[in-house]
């Protein structure tokens, strides 16, 4: 029943003294007037927004530039005061998309500038004022799309800090880790906590390859997520810090199945003296950890946190680990009948046993023979994974 | 009523910024000082893209004579050119190292960025960051016949900001 519907059949109740006149004002009450979404406005106004933009655009070369500079500046102060007033009034969605808008324009207005006058730069300098203008939008309104917009800035910055210039840029990583880390902390926001994570597995990539450490370093930075999940989750969410990091070990670990057996890996394994030391501090943390949790499993996902590059079957070591994880979640699974657990495991077992698959008989057999017992294998163990799931399930609601 | 004015100020810094960075460029000519430098010929060879003309410099090339680096630079780090006006008041190369060294008279500090070693002729790459000059529209067949034996004229602001003022021909 829309209102139209309401107004119409309700006069007719009224007069058949089912309702009375006020009754019928309150059920009317009831189904607000829907706003009429001005549709062709919206259009008109991106269409002459769009008008400005491909004008200043095809006559950007010929500009002269004072006028340039002109123009960044005065659609950026456009754009800004029209956000602030719009959020004074209310206007939240509308006031928010010109305060980005203004941000973007920003951002462009600096790499712009700075090809105007030939500026060359040297490092990721510029992210780092953009991202700054972003957290600061951010703090004054609170509002998560500045949050997000300031993780992208810092994280887009990093990585091409880390292409450009082959290296990390400090203060990006310190406005990331500790400005934006903090929001997290006292916000305690899942969405929040997954943008972040993703961020922070991105600055750890390029932290570790463009400075050209050893990658062995992303063990111990995706075990400082492990741990830090503690201090962005409340009670009851999705420990997202969590499986977003031991998402990332199971890459790490998977790749370490396929590339650990190549010498040219295995010599840059030399000086981790003191990968070990701020490894083995981290590590008795996560133990300790989990000793004094309530649930006594988690010792299992420090297995993946295990570093074994320093043997010469660092590969095989790794599937063990994989394998290790995958049969320990579904044994306790089984044993104290937790439906998630036994999944996590069955699908590690599942990706695990495929990984050794290819890792040992690549090399040994011709492709369709390989792909052919490579298939039937799945297939059995999957049917005799879902049948021991089948008869657990049954016996848990028995 | 607060939050207004601490808006107010976030968008006149970001406003500052990009006025700074136009505002320097103009001031520099007041400024700065000038400076005249030989250009090298640029591998590839051809060194007109379009819109700009790709330079490289003699000072850019560093035997190791006046090296004056003792350990091995990554790429990217910062090294100080001294420079020195010779007779035709083309300023060249007295040495590079990794400390400020105070300028006399007629001669001028640089900084640059180390890029790589040339095996083959045995010199230093650093990169000064004035590699591109932008120009008009079809001038580009002008240029092209003389980069690599022209002069170049270098602004270098207190601030250590650079830019070309001018392209000319050499005196050969």
């Amino acid at each position: 029943m829309n209102r139209d519907q309401i107004v119409k059949e309700s006069k007719k109740w009224v007069e058949a003294h089912i309702i009375s006149e006020t009754q019928r004002d309150q059920l009317i009450e009831q189904y607000p007037k829907k706003q009429n979404k001005p549709v062709l406005l919206t259009f008109a106004a991106i269409f002459i927004g769009l008008g400005f933009l491909t004008f200043i655009a095809s006559n950007w070369s010929e500009m002269h530039d004072l006028s340039r500079m002109g123009i960044i500046i005065g659609s950026l102060l456009l754009f800004y005061l029209g956000g602030e007033y719009a959020c004074r009034k209310h206007a939240d969605r509308l006031g928010t998309s010109l305060l980005l808008t203004a941000l973007l324009i920003f951002g462009a207005g600096i790499f712009l500038t700075g090809q105007m006058y030939h500026y060359t730069s040297f490092s990721a300098f510029p992210f780092f004022v953009w991202a700054l203008a972003g957290g600061s939008l951010y703090f004054l309104y609170q509002n998560w799309t500045f949050f997000i917009a300031t993780v992208v800035i810092t994280t887009v910055g990093q990585v091409y800090s880390g292409i450009v210039f082959q290296s990390y840029h400090l203060w990006l990583g310190v406005l990331f880790l500790f400005g934006l880390g903090w929001v997290v902390y006292k916000n305690k926001v899942t969405m929040a906590s997954l943008v972040f994570s993703i961020g922070y597995i991105i600055h750890s990539l390029v932290l570790v390859f463009s400075e050209g450490f050893p990658y062995y370093w992303l063990i111990v930075l995706f075990l400082a997520l492990y741990l830090l999940d503690d201090l962005v989750v409340r009670k009851g969410q999705i420990r997202i810090f969590k499986s977003s990091a031991i998402l990332s070990i199971l890459v790490l670990n998977t790749f370490q199945v396929f590339f650990l057996g190549y010498d040219y890996w295995f010599d840059q394994n030399e000086s981790s003296f003191y990968f070990f030391i701020v490894w083995a501090v981290l590590f008795v943390f996560a133990v300790i950890r989990s000793a004094i949790s309530t649930n006594n499993y988690y010792w299992i996902d420090l297995i993946l946190f295990v570093p074994v590059f320093r043997f010469g079957f660092g590969d095989v070591l790794s599937l063990v680990l994989l394998f290790g994880y995958a049969l320990l979640w579904l044994i306790s699974g089984y044993q104290q009948e937790v439906v998630r657990w036994v999944n996590k495991g069955t699908v590690a077992f599942l990706v695990t046993t495929l990984l050794a698959y290819f890792q040992l008989a690549w090399d040994f057999m011709n492709r369709s023979l390989f792909f052919f017992i490579g298939g039937l294998l799945l297939f059995a163990l999957s049917f005799f994974l879902e049948r021991k799931r089948r008869q657990f399930h049954k016996g848990g609601e028995a | 009523m607060m939050k207004r004015w601490i808006f107010y100020l976030i968008v006149f810094l970001q406003i500052l910024f990009l006025s700074l960075m136009s505002i320097s460029f103009y001031v520099m000519d007041a400024m700065g000082e000038t400076i005249k430098l030989e250009t090298a010929p640029v591998d590839p060879r051809d060194p007109f893209y379009g819109d700009y003309v790709a330079l490289s410099y003699e000072i850019e090339q560093i035997p190791e004579d006046q090296w004056a680096v003792e350990k091995e630079l990554d790429r990217g780090e910062r090294v100080f050119l001294l420079l020195e006006s010779n007779s035709k008041g083309i300023y060249e190369l007295v040495e590079a190292s990794k400390i400020w060294k105070e300028a006399e008279e007629n001669q001028t500090v640089l900084r640059a960025r180390y890029q790589w070693y040339d095996e083959i002729n045995k010199t230093y790459q650093v990169d000064i960051g004035l590699n591109r000059y932008f120009i008009e529209e079809n001038t580009g067949e002008f240029y092209e016949e003389r980069i690599g034996e022209s002069v170049v004229e270098i602004v270098i602001a207190p601030w250590g900001h650079k830019k070309i003022a001018s392209l000319e021909e050499g005196t050969e």
